[in-house]
């Protein structure tokens, strides 16, 4: 069996690689292809070889979509808050800096939330029993903080304005029958297309990638990074709804003013975090929120801490084989974007993401990413926080849990 | 923290992770399982099969499970003794293969709830 597993590991963290370089292929999409075919595969392969290759692959994936996300800008569910904060860093030369801080947040969030597990099966299902009912009016309280922390009553305006237009786009798109990938158009035109037409129209020049370690994170920072990346990861896995975006909104307001490094520290934290939470609800609450931990809990029902403690090693191994699959792809990302014309690349991203999104979503989602995209300009033209954008999540989990 | 500290720190979480696999792969004691076993086997062989139950009746003295694989797997316990087995109960079974009415099934010897 250990054999069997570590082969499933190996090619789970391939799966998760592939995953994550391409948008618009989600994980939670293999995981329930998977699951179709799972009479077939457990013929050659035991259940739980299956359940480790979904885990892996999980893992890998919270990795390697920085890649696409930062490079790309095209960012996932995962990603859309960091996407803004690493395209920065790229428009600055360093891309590979934005990876590698991404990692950092994603692999040691991992060993701490690893560490912490024993303390959690106990918290869990204490945090869930008393705060289930107020996730509606906690998100409520996140998006008026959202709107009254902008500058002036102007921007305040304006900031409301952008919360309610993003807030209806997505109760339709999420409430659009039979559409695939709902979240892909919308996404892409919040924080991707946008970006890359802004980018286009300022003319920005890409300056060359260097694949330096010049960026330093101070102690301080780096374990209010890392808590953070740990508390709100928690919370996206504890409550129902709530994804990792909205968990780095929450995140970044409670943790105040913290810079672009720090930040994209703990966002690479949460999605990484959220993908162990899972494991741990599904073995204390028998609640998964991740799609690929919802697979894995179809597959085996529920987990005894034996079967809690092979995922966790699992995950362990998934985590290192992913920090240097991530690594080094990032250097080759790095050399290949010193050889392309940064104009010709925004312009071809632009396109690639419309074609997925035509194939995944169809000509509706073409739609939809027109007026994501359209809505995605308003920020950098009135000049607020694009967060607000995230208001497209937001508002459709608020309405779900309060009416 | 530099490239190299990441990947010595990522080195040492696979490290720990492969020997917690390991150890605990020792403790989980889930076979593997074919369903083309009845196949490849003569009847009175002994067999080891896990899957999850997809039916179950219970006669006098005997309960008839039926578990799910490729092919649905019949398995006949004989007990004197009151089964607590349900549907989509996930088993570990041991026993063997027997002929009746021309059908092949497992008469068991050993069954163990997995999940």
């Amino acid at each position: 069996m250990l054999v069997e597993i570590l082969i499933a590991i190996i090619l789970g963290c391939l799966m998760g690689l592939i995953t994550g370089l391409t948008p618009g292929l989600h994980i939670n999409l293999v995981s329930l292809i998977l699951l179709g075919i799972s009479p077939i595969l457990l013929v050659y392969t035991s259940i739980l070889a299956v359940a480790s290759f979904i885990i892996a692959m999980s893992i890998t994936h919270t990795f390697t979509d920085f890649i696409s996300a930062t490079y790309l800008g095209a960012p996932s569910d995962d990603t859309a808050m960091a996407v803004l904060p690493a395209h920065r860093l790229l428009l600055q030369g360093m891309g590979h800096e934005a990876i590698r801080l991404a990692t950092i947040g994603s692999l040691v969030c991992l060993i701490v939330t690893v560490a912490l597990t024993p303390i959690l099966i106990f918290i869990v299902p204490i945090i869930f029993n008393s705060l289930k009912n107020y996730v509606g009016w906690l998100l409520l309280a996140l998006v008026i903080f959202m709107i009254l922390r902008e500058q002036n009553s102007n921007k305040k305006f304006w900031a409301f304005g952008i919360v309610i237009l993003s807030g209806v786009l997505g109760i339709i798109v999420l409430n659009m029958p039979n559409l695939k990938d709902p979240l892909l158009p919308m996404l892409s035109g919040l924080f991707g297309v946008s970006v890359l037409l802004l980018s286009l129209a300022q003319k920005v020049k890409l300056p060359p990638q260097k694949v330096t370690e010049h960026v330093k994170v101070g102690m301080k920072d780096k374990i209010k990074s890392i808590g953070s990346g740990v508390f709100s990861g928690s919370l996206v896995s504890i409550f129902p709804g709530l994804g990792p975006a909205q968990a780095a909104v929450l995140a970044s307001q409670i943790v105040g003013e913290i810079n672009t490094f720090s930040y994209l520290i703990m966002v690479g934290g949460i999605n990484t975090v959220s993908m162990i939470l899972s494991l741990i609800t599904l073995f204390t609450i028998e609640k998964a929120r991740n799609g690929s931990i919802i697979v894995v809990q179809q597959l085996l029902k529920n987990i005894d801490m034996n079967t809690l403690i092979l995922f966790l090693s699992v995950a362990l191994i998934a985590g290192g084989i992913a920090t240097f699959l991530t690594m080094y792809i990032s250097r080759i990302f790095s050399k290949i974007m010193n050889k392309v014309n940064y104009s010709f690349l925004s312009i071809a991203i632009i396109i690639f993401v419309c074609f997925m999104v035509f194939y995944f979503s169809g000509f509706i989602g073409l739609l939809i990413l027109i007026v994501a995209t359209a809505i995605g300009l308003l920020p950098n033209i009135v000049n607020v926080s694009r967060s607000n954008s995230m208001a497209c999540l937001l508002i459709p989990i608020i309405l779900l849990s309060l009416l | 923290m530099k490239e190299t500290l990441l990947l010595k720190i990522a080195l040492i979480c696979s490290m720990v992770g492969l020997v917690a696999l390991f150890f605990i792969s020792q403790r989980i004691e889930l076979k593997d399982y074919k369903a083309d076993f009845l196949n490849n086997k003569n009847i009175g062989d002994s067999v080891k099969l896990s899957g999850k139950i997809n039916r179950i009746t219970t006669g006098n003295n005997v309960v008839f499970i039926e578990l799910i694989q490729q092919l649905p797997v019949s398995i006949v316990v004989f007990t004197d003794k009151e089964v607590n087995l349900n549907e989509d109960d996930f088993v570990e079974i041991s026993g063997k293969i027997q002929e009746y009415n021309g059908k092949e099934e497992i008469i068991a010897d050993k069954i163990k709830v997995v999940h």
